[in-house]
């Protein structure tokens, strides 16, 4: 396996996956004939054509010549759980601590995932933000969110 | 005379004082956005796209257009400054500019590049403009089958002109039609693909695609790699490009907008590939061509009208025919669809005011940019001091803010977490993403085309090679694959021969 190219095995096989997924699920709606066909006929066979494309990528990988350059599976774990994290989170505290508090807990959390973090002017920006957008969005353009949290509404 | 009552009209739209206002905050804050590194028009617009809800229609395009040629402006500042393009279409301007703005010049690359884009931005708004009559005329004799046909070549051509590996980017565009199908099929009603969400029954947002892909995404890769840049200077000191500047950018900023303008208009065209062609171009033809990459002020002149001539002109395809050449014209289209706009050709004829009005605020936006922007080049400056650490969590607030205001739904700003992982995925496995956003766009539309064709030939699908002008499209798109594909393999073999060796 050492000189196969990784990167696009592990692409091409995500798409037959995607691609199969697909056709697999199209298959619960009514197909129709030709002449006019249901819902399930345009996703099945773009999911198969999905899936093929997939195969010929994986197989192209491992008939490559070249392997991949080092290093292509490396994600940054940090930047990633904090960026993600911080959305996930200020999707769950919205609606329940308002506007205000979820920008700065979106702030704050997000700029764990930058390694030259300080928390000063990360603390600031997170005030200026949480109050501007509630300025702008809430006040401004008529954004339907609470600003405050449940408890104190 | 249809020609100066058209324009009349988008005149008398554009020129109201709340329209001018929307194009002048529009160009504004597209440059403010544009301005901060690694931010190009795409997370621009994305990003602003939610203040535009609120508005009418054509004040809302308006505002948006002034985002889009605001936030190219903001780029070309970015790169000639700080050596850090906002998007691909300024990465040339990386080249020259920042050699002159080290070389003390930064102030003439600045006023080189914004005359040349201001100059490229009104001719290729006048080619919109005179193509936009014949081409719709055009579209309307479009039938299922040569629309469908003419969404094939449009994604052939973007496929084509972006892609390193043609087949990834095939697979992109057909994981973009799937993932587009989700939701309520509105032949039959049937909800497809929703995994029992609710929320997931009108379909998933494009801006929810775009802004995750474009904005979070791309927020995840920056953090990965290091972003030291560094500010040439605090100060610019003379704006005023010399004599021979101007001598030898002139001829350049014409044949950048020739070949911009051109190259815009053809499907998966747009301003990125424009740039490029254009700095090629100069290394050919240039009588100063051996300077280019040391601070030759055609290499920001060409690329910089290029890439301005094609943005306007990749507006025709758009507005014409509906077909989005490149992912910013996918964001119009996603715009004009939530202010209940379906583009195409009708929007000409039904909504003469947007359409023209829109045109000419194109205009007025060019050249508000550049009387607002070089007199304001300090502030730019400033702006480009606030470090990525702070700017990032600012970009992913507007974001969340952005993707939960179009349908007030907190299940969309976990939609959105989930399409920044799949996006930086793609991205570790060098799929390119542009490709999945017009597939995802055009899903619905190709599906039902196809239907309607199938359902008109009762089952029978030759009549999309049997109609003269469906086969035309069908061929164009072939023949680009072919031209593609061709010096691909010979390169390969080239190299399968050299290996022998």
């Amino acid at each position: 396996m050492a000189r196969v190219q990784r990167r696009d095995f592990v692409g091409g096989v995500l798409l037959i996956l995607v691609g199969a997924g697909f056709a697999i699920a199209a298959q619960r709606y009514p197909f129709g004939s030709l002449a006019r066909f249901g819902p399930g006929f345009f996703p099945f066979w773009l999911g198969i054509v999905l899936a093929g494309l997939g195969g010929l990528l994986a197989a192209s990988a491992l008939l490559g010549r070249e392997g991949d350059e080092p290093g292509f599976a490396t994600i940054d774990a940090r930047s990633l759980a904090a960026v993600i994290g911080g959305v996930v989170v200020f999707g769950f505290v919205l609606t329940r601590l308002g506007l205000l508090l979820s920008v700065v807990i979106l702030v704050l959390m997000s700029s764990l995932g930058s390694r030259d973090l300080r928390w000063p002017s990360t603390i600031a920006a997170a005030a200026l933000l949480a109050a501007g957008c509630c300025a702008v969005f809430v006040y401004g353009l008529g954004l339907t969110v609470p600003v405050l949290p449940a408890v104190l509404r | 005379m249809q020609f100066v009552d058209n324009l009349a009209i988008g005149f008398s739209a554009a020129l109201t004082l709340a329209n001018l206002a929307y194009a002048l905050l529009g160009c504004l804050l597209g440059t403010l956005i544009g301005v901060l590194p690694g931010i190009g028009p795409l997370a621009a617009i994305s990003m602003l796209l939610p203040l535009t809800y609120a508005l009418e229609p054509t004040s809302a395009l308006i505002m948006l257009a002034g985002i889009y040629y605001g936030a190219q402006y903001g780029g070309s500042t970015t790169a000639i400054l700080v050596n850090v393009p906002g998007e691909v279409s300024s990465v040339v301007t990386c080249l020259d500019g920042y050699r002159m703005a080290r070389q003390g010049r930064a102030g003439t690359a600045l006023s080189v590049a914004a005359v040349a884009s201001l100059f490229a931005g009104c001719i290729g708004t006048l080619v919109l403009a005179i193509l936009a009559a014949p081409l719709t005329e055009l579209a309307f004799k479009f039938g299922p089958a040569e629309n469908f046909s003419l969404m094939v070549l449009g994604l052939v051509g973007a496929i084509v002109f972006t892609a390193d590996s043609l087949l990834k980017a095939v697979g992109m565009v057909v994981t973009g039609l799937l993932l587009g199908l989700v939701g309520t099929d509105v032949n039959s009603g049937v909800i497809r693909f929703s995994f029992g969400l609710p929320e997931l029954a009108d379909g998933i947002g494009f801006i929810i695609v775009a802004m995750s892909f474009f904005g979070i995404t791309e927020i995840l890769q920056n953090l990965e790699g290091n972003r030291d840049h560094k500010l040439v200077t605090d100060s610019i000191p003379s704006l005023w490009p010399t004599r021979s500047d101007v001598r030898r950018a002139v001829p350049a900023a014409l044949r950048g907008t020739v070949l911009g303008a051109v190259l815009g208009v053809l499907p998966g065209g747009g301003a990125a590939i424009a740039s490029f062609a254009a700095y090629a171009l100069e290394k050919k033809v240039s009588r100063h061509a051996a300077e280019l990459g040391g601070g030759a002020v055609e290499g920001v002149a060409a690329p910089e009208a290029a890439n301005n001539a094609a943005a306007q002109t990749s507006f025709v395809p758009m507005l014409t025919l509906g077909l989005p050449s490149n992912a910013v014209m996918a964001l119009m289209i996603g715009a004009m669809m939530i202010h209940n706009i379906q583009p195409g050709p009708q929007v000409m004829t039904t909504n003469p005011t947007l359409f023209w009005g829109l045109i000419a605020s194109m205009w007025i936006g060019n050249l508000m940019l550049i009387v607002l922007n070089l007199p304001m080049v300090g502030l730019w400056v400033k702006l480009l001091t606030v470090p990525y650490r702070i700017l990032f969590p600012a970009i992913l607030v507007f974001c969340m803010i952005g993707v939960y205001s179009i349908n007030t739904s907190v299940v969309d700003i976990y939609l959105a977490a989930g399409f920044a992982v799949l996006g930086l995925i793609l991205v570790k496995l060098q799929f390119p993403l542009m490709p999945l956003v017009l597939g995802f766009v055009l899903g619905p539309l190709m599906e039902e085309h196809f239907r309607r064709t199938l359902v008109l030939s009762h089952g029978d699908a030759s009549v999309l090679f049997s109609r003269p002008l469906s086969l035309t499209l069908l061929l164009l798109a072939f023949a680009l694959l072919l031209a593609v594909l061709v010096p691909a393999l010979r390169s390969k073999r080239q190299r399968a021969f050299q290996s022998q060796l």
